[in-house]
């Protein structure tokens, strides 16, 4: 019974966890040559190590490559980005956001020359956006980038302005008609056309 | 500073060998009734907690402070030998004191050092009173510091499938660096033989070095009190 009891209460708290949505954030997991739960669809990268020989960062090589992670969100109105980075002052490296995973890049922020510094970015997200998002890490051209610790924090005191996503999937949290994939934006949903008129049929 | 450290002290040991190139008639006159053979035995606590660029970059890196006191004890053993009335030299042990650090972010990971110093010390001085009752000293120490640090670093390839996978192995180094000290107190000896003494000492210790070219300051200042045997010549 107090087995049962203790297993509800993990239950609970890892649901109300707000924790990292980045898996292997240290990057110190490697499966083969990547880091676990991490793809490198492009290019190639290194593992390499930080303030210590054995404790670890990714190294992007290369002078087009890109590190990703697919995660989900759940109606979060702010996500934090932030890693250790050392970005040479030649090296281009951009965090980007691919809301649905669908390919297309929705925010994208430069990261500037660092030396081992904490960099990121604090993006305010649409209203009740509800599913998957990839995380990005792009290097262009020459130059030294290494990143380390790794993190995506819901935050909500991210201001500037909301990303204007278009083609949200049916069931997602919308304002306007423009934004659903369908056209169609009732009661902050998007939904099919014709099942509005099949209900104002009924 | 360092550099400081270094020419004061070299001055130090030149001025102690002139002392012993005199004729051993005049030294065994000057040091008639005078103290020979010093040991000293001290304990005390550092003042100042260093956190500096190395401490700061593992605070970065998730690792956060385990604060114990054992940390700010110090000890110091030495031993000497009176070679002028004012001029005394010798060797001095002590310890740096300890750290560790604690990181839970996928996995329990610490992070810690202990370390070591031992040098040589020319001590300059003035007694005062019957049979040195009153001791007033300045010392200048040169030597090595010896740090070693303990790591319990992830291990990258550790199967996911593995039941109970063993994360982390402990990776050790060590560091082998110049030191330096400056110190100054006073002796209060009311028996021929012993008696005690207070002393404030600032040590010089760069001590271990990371990956990206930080380097932490293990030294600090200190206090110690102690008993202070001597044998009389």
């Amino acid at each position: 019974m107090w087995k049962l009891a203790w297993l509800a209460c993990l239950i609970v708290l890892a649901a109300c966890d707000g924790g990292d949505l980045i898996s292997n954030p240290m990057v110190d997991r490697w499966c083969g040559e990547r880091p676990c739960a991490w793809d490198v669809p492009q290019g190639r990268v290194k593992r390499v190590g930080t303030w210590h020989t054995d404790d670890y960062a990714v190294e992007l090589l290369g002078e087009d490559t890109i590190l990703s992670q697919g995660s989900r969100l759940h109606g979060e109105e702010g996500l934090h980005l932030s890693m250790i980075a050392l970005v040479e002052s030649e090296a281009q490296l951009y965090v980007e956001l691919d809301f649905g995973d669908d390919g297309s890049v929705e925010f994208s922020e430069r990261i500037r020359a660092s030396f081992w510094e904490r960099r990121g970015a604090c993006v305010a997200i649409p209203s009740g956006y509800d599913g998957d998002i990839r995380f990005i890490l792009r290097k262009q051209g020459p130059g030294r980038t290494v990143v380390a610790n790794l993190s995506a924090f819901t935050d909500d005191v991210c201001g500037g302005e909301v990303i204007d996503l278009h083609d949200r999937p049916l069931g997602t949290a919308c304002e306007s008609n423009e934004q659903c994939a369908s056209g169609a934006c009732k009661r902050g949903e998007c939904e099919l056309e014709n099942r509005t008129a099949l209900g104002s049929v009924l | 500073m360092e550099r400081l450290l270094v020419w004061a002290w070299a001055g130090c040991l030149i001025g102690s060998m002139v002392a012993l190139s005199l004729p051993a008639h005049v030294r065994a006159q000057r040091l008639e009734r005078d103290e020979g053979w010093v040991f000293e035995l001290s304990t005390g606590a550092v003042l100042t907690l260093n956190k500096g660029a190395y401490s700061q970059r593992l605070r970065e890196f998730e690792f956060e402070e385990q604060l114990r006191v054992l940390e700010l004890f110090r000890v110091s053993a030495s031993a000497g030998r009176r070679l002028h009335p004012h001029l005394l030299l010798g060797a001095s042990y002590f310890n740096l004191g300890e750290r560790d650090y604690l990181r839970d972010v996928e996995f329990t990971q610490h992070f810690g050092w202990f370390a070591h110093a031992l040098g040589l010390f020319v001590q300059g001085d003035a007694g005062f009173g019957r049979r040195r009752l009153l001791n007033v000293f300045g010392r200048l120490g040169l030597g090595a510091s010896a740090a070693f640090t303990r790591f319990d670093a992830v291990i990258p390839s550790a199967a996911d499938t593995d039941p109970k996978p063993i994360r982390t192995h402990v990776i050790n180094q060590s560091y082998l660096r110049a030191c330096g000290w400056l110190s100054a107190g006073v002796q209060l000896m009311p028996s021929r033989y012993v008696g005690a003494q207070f002393e404030v000492r600032y040590v010089l210790a760069p001590g271990i070095d990371n990956e990206i070219g930080e380097t932490q300051e293990l030294g600090g200042l200190m206090v110690l009190l102690g008993v202070r045997l001597r044998s009389w010549e």
